[in-house]
């Protein structure tokens, strides 16, 4: 299982510079632009400061009535341009920023969705990484956008504070000295606060999640009918309550102890301000320095707090979503699909693939998903001959669905070889785009009918007449027909408010002239009439014989009754082949699947 | 306009309700902060003026700091000043977090009592499903709201005040003047939000649209088709011509909006040069001095940093205002729930009798259920058949009472349940729905949710357990009753199969008198299946049972078959009247067990009934 590396501040922050190297690989111009803008937004308080000194300093004569008052103009003028300049920057970054940002987002998702399509398929069945496949998206909806806003405000604060110290040293060297010693224990106080604050974080997460669960409970549909028969409400309003209730306490001393800190942190800070303060005025007085760099100087301490503030705001966001960040980097750093060594050429390929159906043959092979620790399949052997219609049978959990899996290349085996012609296949490539499929789960695509049956092979999507054969074929042309828009309806109501509803059957023969419309060599149907009621059930199996014409079948099924249809049926008992037979034989052998073929048939006779 | 005021009176009632002297504390502070900027005027100016009285007036004074009692005092007074500005700054977010504590409890806790209190027809409507996921972040943000508003909009408009108050002591042009630039510029800014805003609106529905591809890319139940066709490189590009389309969308908008701003920053900055001329003239006339001056000078800075915020708080509050609107339209939405007063019926001995039960959801054009007319007898067992949406479940829930009918009655004993008290007669019945919950929590939770009452009761579990047969796989639980399931928190992962024991166990533990087994997934495994059956035969024995099933066979375990079309009854006998009767129940049975032809020879398993 892949292990989730927030354990302590130090790793959360070794994700940063990979976050930004990353970001430096997807978006060059964009950080280098909003890098320029940082360091001139970080500039502009200094910039503003030393104006205003000079032009006080031009108007204090003015009012002793010895210089007119154009010669306070050219000052003026600065002044009122530095702030212009420093609006001018502020609105050029936010406005390249939030592009910045957008489009960052925008190519990391990307990243993220190739990555989807490397990652082998076994991954999606595994627990563990598809929560982490999730953890990744949520970290990229919600916390992306805050941290890089973050962390594009911490370069200029950075630049700020330190150019700030830089002015207060022309002052005075002391000036800045001071500043810093009421910093550091500041700095000190703040991380300690952190620290803490991760601590309390992480103790109150089981807490949480359980509070959620329960919200989530009282809000969720399905759990509706139950709470309201079993007359749950109180109960579980009196748990979130509790929950909430200790949740709350922690939150609150959590935060007066942010507060309680946060002052001791700026009783330093406000000491060091009245010592340089005392020592600008003092300067005044002794007439050392004018007015005006006074003026200057008590901005400049003042700024220099108010950076200081927010920089350590920002570095907390930053700290707080990088926590998040790690499970994007976990994500992005999980096992892809070996790539398939070329043994052969394309040329060679097409040749070898001349013959239309192939016989498969699993040797020795097992099956185990990642990160699991029992095998899903153990040692099969099995010989499917070209055009054989084989039946799967099982309990579930048996393995059923991976060997389908297996048979259509979208998984590896774990060990063994599965041979296709007597060819061993070197990898999921030898049987992939040779098989099609109607899943138990089978998709309802809320596009067009045309897609929702070109779909079968997206390369044929323009080919209008093979779409109409193939929904002929399964019996949907039609209804298609009676639609105003014919192949070009969309159905389903989510993204087009007069999209066309279908009805299970309706869809179910969708999916099947999907899998008619790829020509494919083998054919799935994986419990294909488990959504659909005993009508639409007969129909589908009544079809059966045409369906499967020309092809290698697997089909699978608890229907037990159909499995006549095939010429051998193949009984699996935790992952591993227990019976073998033609359907007669298998009764006449009163073994596991006589069993359970007279548990249900006792219902019909 | 009165529903402003309706709204504003809503939400500040809320959350005065709940902290009433904190929140009045809360104000209080952000008054304070809002006075800092008038006082920071006052004192920066006498200071100035001691400490630089030989640069304006020429003649030396001892520079000794702290000579005159005056200086020292003016200042502690501006080291003062400025850290109070930080302990407002400081406390603020502590008392506004206690405020924010306190009205959050109450508010989800009105929330979530008005959330149950819907009906389960209304819960299941699209549209009210909506409400209650925007109302949640109506809670969310409401008592931020106001906590907000105190600083950003209270404590900053003060600060502007003050500082207009300062400048207009000086001449009266000066407020006016800095008036007409800020208006106008807080006008843009909103108005140039809200533009934003609207492309982002009508982009609401395209990022659903990029949502999807993206969802077909990587949920679990898609993965395997579009992985199977190869369509990844398709939907990939869906996604990023879509992308790409919104992204250049935006980046016009946000185009169209930057020339707007830069006219405002010049015309406010434009202002403020003008703002400083005239005091520059006033300070030549000697109408104030050189400490006042510098003072304003500054405070000039102050404006504009706080205009600054006050637009970006006016912004934030902007887009909360429709979600606290939203809240405030949900906790409006009444309960279409009828309640009886009457008790129901206890021990059934007549029967129960739906007469003309018709049933439709709200907003629907047709009745899910039409005009159902038929009697249960105590004890009897019925089976419930029917295709997809023929309204079966429906019937199972209007009999539970977690529906009321449209129009018909339902009779229980000679008593009309809508003159029941609903939650009374629900004490009577139990289900295992079709779509039943698979709690993450212990196990006594999951069977004890049954009956509150006795969950802690470890013989009452086990006597459930045991009928249902979970005791089985509890038994080998280290924890027994107490181990913790479900994969959200580490629990035990159990087996679709052991789940619905859970359930079947939790259905049992109610000792109700009356039983729903909506149709478990026709995925299940023949052994399981066949479990399931028996069971809940077991399970059921001696008490009114309406069974639902897609497997018809299951259906000859029942006294009694009802056939249901589209919402109608349209068959009604035993399973041998009904096959005799040759009409749409026998042509569904005989379809599904002509499968089932040649295996009459081999043993059969009796059904443990």
């Amino acid at each position: 299982m892949p292990k989730r590396l927030d354990n302590t501040v130090k790793m959360r922050w070794a994700h940063v510079p990979r976050l930004m190297a990353l970001l430096w690989k997807v978006g060059r111009r964009e950080l280098t632009v909003v890098a320029a803008l940082a360091l001139l937004s970080g500039l502009t308080p200094i910039a503003q400061i030393a104006a205003l000194a000079r032009f006080i300093d031009s108007a204090v004569p003015l009012m002793k009535g010895s210089a007119p008052v154009v010669s306070a103009l050219p000052w003026l003028a600065l002044l009122v341009v530095t702030h212009l300049f420093g609006h001018l920057v502020l609105r050029l970054s936010i406005w390249i920023q939030d592009n910045a940002q957008e489009a960052l987002k925008a190519r990391l998702q990307e990243r993220l969705l190739e990555k989807a399509a490397r990652l082998p398929l076994a991954s999606f069945e595994t627990p563990a990484y598809y929560n982490l496949l999730q953890q990744a998206q949520k970290a990229l909806d919600e916390h992306l956008l805050t941290l890089l806003g973050s962390l594009m405000e911490v370069a200029p604060s950075t630049i700020s504070v330190l150019g700030l110290l830089v002015y207060a040293a022309a002052g005075s060297p002391w000036f800045p000295l001071l500043l810093m010693l009421g910093t550091v224990p500041a700095v000190i106080l703040r991380v300690r606060l952190m620290r803490t604050m991760f601590l309390v974080e992480r103790e109150q997460l089981p807490a949480e999640r359980s509070l959620s669960y329960i919200e989530d409970l009282l809000v969720s549909r399905p759990a509706a009918a139950e709470i309201k028969l079993f007359a749950l409400q109180s109960h579980l309003m009196g748990k979130r309550l509790q929950l909430y209730d200790s949740l709350a306490e922690t939150r609150i001393t959590l935060e007066s102890d942010r507060v309680k800190q946060g002052l001791r942190a700026d009783f330093f800070q406000y000491l060091s301000f009245g010592a340089v303060l005392i020592g600008v005025l003092s300067r005044l007085a002794h007439g050392s320095i004018t007015i005006g760099q006074c003026a200057g100087n008590i901005s400049a301490i003042l700024e220099f707090q108010r950076s200081l503030v927010t920089l350590f705001w920002r570095i907390a966001v930053v700290d707080n979503d990088t926590r998040y960040i790690a499970d994007l980097f976990a994500y992005l750093d999980l096992d892809e699909i070996s790539v398939a060594p070329k043994t052969m050429d394309g040329e060679a390929a097409a040749s070898k693939a001349v013959k239309p159906v192939p016989e498969i043959r699993f040797e020795n092979v097992s099956m185990r998903y990642p990160g699991s620790e029992t095998d899903v399949l153990t040692e099969i052997n099995l010989t499917i001959r070209a055009g054989e219609r084989i039946a799967l049978v099982g309990e579930n959990g048996a393995g059923k669905t991976t060997l389908c899996k297996l048979i259509l290349g979208l998984y590896e085996p774990t060990s063994g070889r599965i041979l296709v012609d007597g060819e061993a296949s070197t990898g999921v490539s030898a049987l992939r785009g040779r098989g099609a499929a109607i899943f138990q789960e089978f998709m309802r695509y809320e596009v067009t009918v045309r897609e929702n049956i070109g779909f079968g092979e997206v390369t044929a999507l323009d080919d209008g007449a093979r779409i109409r054969a193939a929904a002929a074929r399964s019996g949907v042309a039609a209804t298609i027909d009676g639609m105003p828009e014919a192949y070009n309806t969309i159905l389903g109501k989510s993204f087009d408010e007069n999209g066309r509803d279908l009805s299970g059957g309706e869809w179910q023969k969708l999916a099947v002239a999907r899998a008619y419309f790829r020509e494919a060599a083998v054919l799935v149907l994986d419990e294909p009439t488990s959504a659909l009621d005993a009508k639409a059930e007969v129909v589908i199996y009544r079809q059966f014989e045409e369906i499967s014409a020309g092809k290698s079948v697997l089909l699978v099924s608890h229907r037990l009754g159909c499995t006549k249809l095939a010429d051998r049926i193949v009984v699996l008992e935790q992952g591993r082949i227990v019976e073998q037979g033609t359907y007669s034989e298998l009764l006449a052998q009163g073994d596991v699947f006589a069993r359970m073929y007279a548990m249900q048939a006792q219902w019909y006779v | 306009m009165k529903t402003l005021s309706e709204r504003l009176r809503f939400s500040l009632g809320h959350v005065l309700h709940s902290s009433r002297f904190l929140f009045l504390g809360v104000l209080a502070v952000s008054v304070m902060g809002g006075l800092l900027p008038l006082i920071q005027i006052y004192v920066t100016t006498n200071l100035i003026n001691e400490f630089a009285y030989d640069h304006i007036h020429s003649s030396l004074r001892s520079p000794s700091f702290f000579q005159t009692p005056s200086t020292l005092l003016w200042f502690v007074l501006l080291v003062g000043a400025v850290w109070l500005n930080g302990f407002v700054q400081a406390c603020h977010p502590y008392f506004t977090a206690l405020v924010r504590e306190r009205a959050h409890r109450r508010l989800h806790d009105i929330y979530f009592r008005h959330l149950l209190s819907l009906s389960l027809a209304q819960r299941e409507i699209p549209s009210i499903q909506d409400k209650i996921q925007e109302a949640r972040h109506g809670v969310r943000v409401l008592p931020q709201f106001w906590t907000d508003a105190t600083l950003g909009l209270l404590a900053t408009g003060l600060g502007l005040v003050g500082i207009l108050i300062a400048m207009g002591r000086v001449s009266w042009v000066l407020p006016l003047l800095l008036l007409g630039v800020s208006i106008p510029v807080l006008q843009w800014s909103i108005r140039g939000e809200e533009e934003f805003q609207e492309i982002y609106s009508i982009q609401t529905p395209h990022k659903r649209q990029l949502d999807y591809w993206r969802r077909l890319l990587t949920d679990r139940r898609s993965v395997t088709e579009v992985r199977l066709y190869g369509l990844e490189p398709y939907f990939r590009a869906n996604w990023l011509t879509l992308t790409q389309e919104l992204l250049k969308e935006l980046r016009q908008g946000r185009l169209k909006n930057q020339g707007k701003y830069f006219l405002e920053i010049c015309f406010s900055q434009l202002g403020f040069a003008i703002a400083i001329v005239i005091l520059m003239f006033a300070a030549r006339q000697g109408r104030l001095d050189i400490g006042l001056f510098v003072a304003l000078i500054y405070s000039l800075k102050q404006y504009d940093d706080m205009l600054a915020d006050l637009s970006y708080s006016m912004q934030l509050a902007v887009s909360k205002w429709t979600k606290i609107g939203a809240l405030h339209e949900f906790l409006k939405l009444s309960s279409d729930e009828t309640h009886g007063t009457g008790s129901a019926p206890v021990g059934i001995r007549q029967g129960i009798t739906f007469e003309n039960v018709s049933f439709r959801y709200s907003g629907s054009e047709v009745d899910s259920v039409r005009s159902v007319s038929f009697c249960i007898r105590p004890g009897e067992r019925i089976a419930l058949v029917g295709e997809n949406g023929a309204g079966k479940s429906t019937v199972a829930k209007l009999l539970l009472g977690l529906y009321a009918p449209t129009s018909g009655r339902i009779i229980v004993d000679g008593v009309d349940l809508s003159s029941v008290d609903i939650t009374d007669w629900r004490r009577r019945v139990g289900a295992v729905f079709q779509d039943f919950m698979r709690y993450s929590l212990t196990v006594r939770d999951n069977i004890g949710f049954g009956r509150l009452e006795r969950s802690a009761d470890d013989e009452a579990l086990g006597r459930a357990a045991g009928a249902s047969r979970a005791d089985e796989f509890i038994a080998e639980f280290s924890g027994g009753y107490d181990e913790p399931l479900g994969k959200e928190f580490g629990g035990r992962e159990l087996s679709y199969g052991q789940w619905q024991k859970l359930a079947i166990a939790r259905a049992y533990i109610r000792d109700a008198e009356v039983l729903v087994l909506d149709e478990p997934t026709s995925a299940l495994d023949v052994q399981t299946e066949f479990d399931t059956y028996s069971q809940f035969q077991a399970a059921a024995r001696g008490k009114t049972v309406l069974l639902i099933s897609h497997r018809l066979g299951s259906a000859r375990l029942a006294d009694r078959v009802l056939y249901l079309e589209r919402g109608a009854l349209l068959e009604e006998g035993t399973h041998d009247e009904l096959i005799a009767a040759a009409g749409p129940y026998s042509h569904l049975y005989l379809a599904q067990a002509e499968w089932y032809d040649g295996g009459g020879e081999t043993e059969m398993v009796t059904v443990d009934a």
